[in-house]
C-alpha cells in the first residue's frame, strides 16, 4: 500500500473539518474505504474534532436584537435631526467683533512659537516611530515568508524551493527572466508563483519609506523569477553546493546585503567588486544603516545591529573574502557553517 | 430570475434597505443574527463584549448602506466586520485587564505532518464517558484560551463552513496562511484536549 500523499491528507483534513465541495467528499469516502491509512487518520481527525460539537448554540436573545434595532433608530433619528440643529444654531450664531491687527499677529506669533516647539520634539519622535514600525513590519514579513515557505515545504515532500544552478554561473541578475538561472532569488520567487507568500512580503518597507510597490499579478505565472529587483529587497541565501535541503538554525534571509547596493538595475555588463574595510561593517540599507532583520532556519526574526549570524560568522560575506578580495557576483560558500546571504 | 417575494434573496434585502426600507434591515438582522451571535460567543466568551460587538456590527453595515454594493456576498462581509470589531475590542480589554497569556501571543505554527502525527499518536479521549456539561466546559476553556489568530479560524471554518478562499479573502492573509493556520488549530485543540485530563487513564 502506497503512503499518502500532502494532498490526500488535506483532503482528508478537509473533509473530517466539513470543507470539501460534494465532489471532494465523494473522492475522501472512496479513498477512506481503500486504504487504511486513510481510514485511521480519518477516524482520529473525526475523534479529535467530535468534541467540538458538544458547544451548544445559543440563539440570540430578542432582547439584542429589539436593542440593536433600537439603537440604530436612533442613530437615524438623531443623525437627521442632527444635521438640523447644527444648521439651526449656526445660522443662530452672533458674529463677533473683529480683533484688532496688533493683537491678531501677536496670537500668530505665539501660535507659531508654540507649532515649532512641538514640532522639534515631536518630529524627531516619529522619524523613530515610523522606522520601529517599518521594523516590526519587516519581521513580521519575513514571519509571513517563513510560513508560506513552510507549507511550501510539506507541499513538496520536504524539500524547499530551489532551482538548479550551473557551476560557475552568476547568482547576482536578479530579474532575469532567462531559462539559465542567474539569481539566487528563483527558488524565493517560486515560492510568490505558488502563492504560498504574497508578493509584498518581499518588499521591506524600511526600504520603500512604507510604499506599496504595485505588482502585476496578471502576468505573473509568465515570470521565472522577481520582475526585478524592487520586488525583492531581501538577501537569500546561497547554499554551499554540497549542503542538505533541510533548515537547521542558520540564517536563510535577511535584509538586503549593503555590499551589493551598487548593483545595476538592468543587469548589465560582469559584476566586480573590490571590497574595503567599511563593507565588512556597515549594516543593511533598508533600515537607516541600524541594523537588519535575519530570518533563521527555525522560522525565528531577529533585529540586529551586527552581522553576525551563527557562530560568528558575517551572513553578508564568505569566509575567504577578505579586505582586497575582488567580489565577481558567482562564489559560492565552501561549507554549510559559511552562511552567505547575498545579492 | 427573481426570487419568490417571501424570501428575498441577500441582495433584494440591501437593494430594499439602501432605499430606505426599515423593514428589510431588520429582515437582515433576523437572517444573520444567530450565526452571528453564536461566533462571537465563541470567538470572545464575555457577553458584554458579545453584546457590543454583535450590534456595532450591525450599526456598522447601517452607516455603509449608502456605499454598500449589494452584489457584494453580506455574509462573509458581516463576519469579516464582526471579526474585526471583535478583535478590537479584545485588545481593548486587554489593554485594562490582566488576561492569559496564551490568549494574546501570537501562535507558532506546526506543520501539516506534525498535526496529522499529533492527531493519530494521541489516544484519543473518549468524551463520551464525559457528562456533556463537562465536556462542553473543558472545550469552551480550551477554545477560550487559544491564541486569538488560531481561536479565529477554527470558529470560521468548524463552526461557520467558510471555505478555504472566502477566510482568506476575509482575514487577508493568503490561502496557504489560512491552511497553515487551520492545521495548527486543530493540531493545538487536540493536544490541548488530551491535556485537559491530565494524567488521568479514562
Amino acid at each position: 500500500m502506497r503512503p499518502l500523499n500532502n494532498e490526500q491528507k488535506q483532503l482528508l483534513f478537509d473533509y473530517a473539518v466539513g470543507l470539501t465541495s460534494e465532489q471532494e467528499s465523494a473522492e475522501a469516502k472512496a479513498l477512506i474505504t481503500s486504504n487504511e491509512e486513510a481510514a485511521k487518520i480519518y477516524s482520529c481527525l473525526k475523534a479529535t474534532l467530535t468534541p467540538l460539537e458538544s458547544i451548544e448554540c445559543e440563539p440570540c436573545p430578542d432582547e439584542l436584537v429589539e436593542g440593536t434595532i433600537w439603537r440604530i433608530n436612533n442613530l437615524a433619528t438623531s443623525g437627521h435631526l442632527g444635521l438640523k440643529q447644527l444648521l439651526a444654531d449656526e445660522q443662530q450664531q452672533t458674529v463677533t467683533a473683529k480683533a484688532s491687527f496688533w493683537r491678531n499677529l501677536g496670537e500668530l506669533a505665539a501660535m507659531a512659537a508654540a507649532v515649532l516647539l512641538i514640532a522639534g520634539v515631536l518630529l524627531p519622535w516619529f522619524s523613530y516611530a515610523r522606522q520601529k514600525s517599518w521594523q516590526n513590519r519587516c519581521q513580521m514579513q519575513l514571519g509571513n515568508i517563513f510560513q508560506g515557505l513552510d507549507y511550501y515545504v510539506s507541499d513538496h515532500d520536504g524539500k524547499p524551493p530551489m532551482m538548479a544552478t550551473a557551476a560557475g554561473t552568476p547568482w547576482w541578475k536578479v530579474g532575469e527572466q532567462g531559462k539559465e538561472n542567474r539569481s539566487n532569488t528563483r527558488g524565493a520567487w517560486l515560492l510568490v508563483k505558488g502563492k504560498y507568500v504574497e508578493p509584498a512580503n518581499f518588499v521591506c518597507p524600511g526600504k520603500t519609506h512604507g510604499r506599496a510597490t504595485p505588482f502585476d499579478y496578471c502576468n505573473m505565472q509568465n515570470y521565472n523569477d522577481f520582475p526585478d529587483r524592487r520586488y525583492i529587497t531581501y538577501s537569500v541565501r546561497i547554499r554551499c553546493p554540497n549542503a542538505p535541503s533541510t533548515f537547521g538554525t542558520e540564517p536563510i534571509m535577511a535584509d538586503s546585503n549593503p555590499i551589493f547596493d551598487s548593483l545595476e538595475a538592468n543587469n548589465s555588463g560582469e559584476f566586480k567588486l573590490r571590497l574595503t574595510k567599511r563593507l565588512f561593517s556597515i549594516n543593511s540599507d533598508n533600515h537607516n544603516s541600524r541594523g537588519q532583520n535575519v530570518l533563521f532556519g527555525d522560522g525565528s526574526v531577529k533585529f540586529t545591529g551586527r552581522r553576525i549570524g551563527t557562530d560568528d560568522d558575517d551572513i553578508f560575506t564568505l569566509q575567504q573574502m577578505q579586505p582586497g578580495f575582488e567580489v565577481k557576483g558567482c562564489e559560492l560558500p565552501s561549507c554549510q557553517s559559511d552562511a552567505f546571504l547575498a545579492p | 430570475m427573481k426570487n419568490d417575494s417571501k424570501n428575498p434573496t441577500d441582495a433584494e434585502l440591501l437593494a430594499d434597505f439602501t432605499k430606505g426600507n426599515e423593514a428589510a434591515f431588520r429582515e437582515i438582522v433576523n437572517r444573520y443574527k444567530n450565526g452571528l451571535y453564536v461566533f462571537l460567543r465563541q470567538f470572545l466568551n464575555q457577553q458584554v463584549l458579545v453584546e457590543d460587538v454583535f450590534q456595532e456590527t450591525f450599526l456598522q453595515l447601517f452607516t455603509s448602506k449608502d456605499s454598500f454594493d449589494p452584489n457584494r456576498p453580506l455574509r462573509p462581509w458581516l463576519f469579516t466586520i464582526a471579526a474585526n470589531k471583535a478583535k478590537d475590542a479584545l485588545r481593548k480589554s486587554q489593554r485594562t485587564a490582566a488576561v492569559l497569556i496564551g490568549t494574546i501571543a501570537d501562535s507558532q505554527d506546526l506543520s501539516f505532518d506534525e498535526v496529522i502525527n499529533t492527531i493519530t499518536s494521541y489516544k484519543v479521549t473518549p468524551y463520551e464517558e464525559l457528562e456533556k456539561s463537562e465536556t462542553r466546559l473543558r472545550v469552551g476553556r480550551i477554545i477560550a484560551n487559544m491564541p486569538e489568530n488560531l481561536r479565529e479560524i477554527l470558529i470560521l471554518a468548524y463552526f461557520n463552513k467558510f471555505s478555504y478562499k472566502q477566510m482568506a479573502k476575509m482575514l487577508s492573509i493568503p490561502i496557504g496562511t489560512v491552511k497553515s493556520r487551520l492545521h495548527t488549530a486543530v493540531g493545538r485543540f487536540a493536544k490541548e484536549w488530551k491535556a485537559s485530563f491530565g494524567n488521568k487513564d479514562i
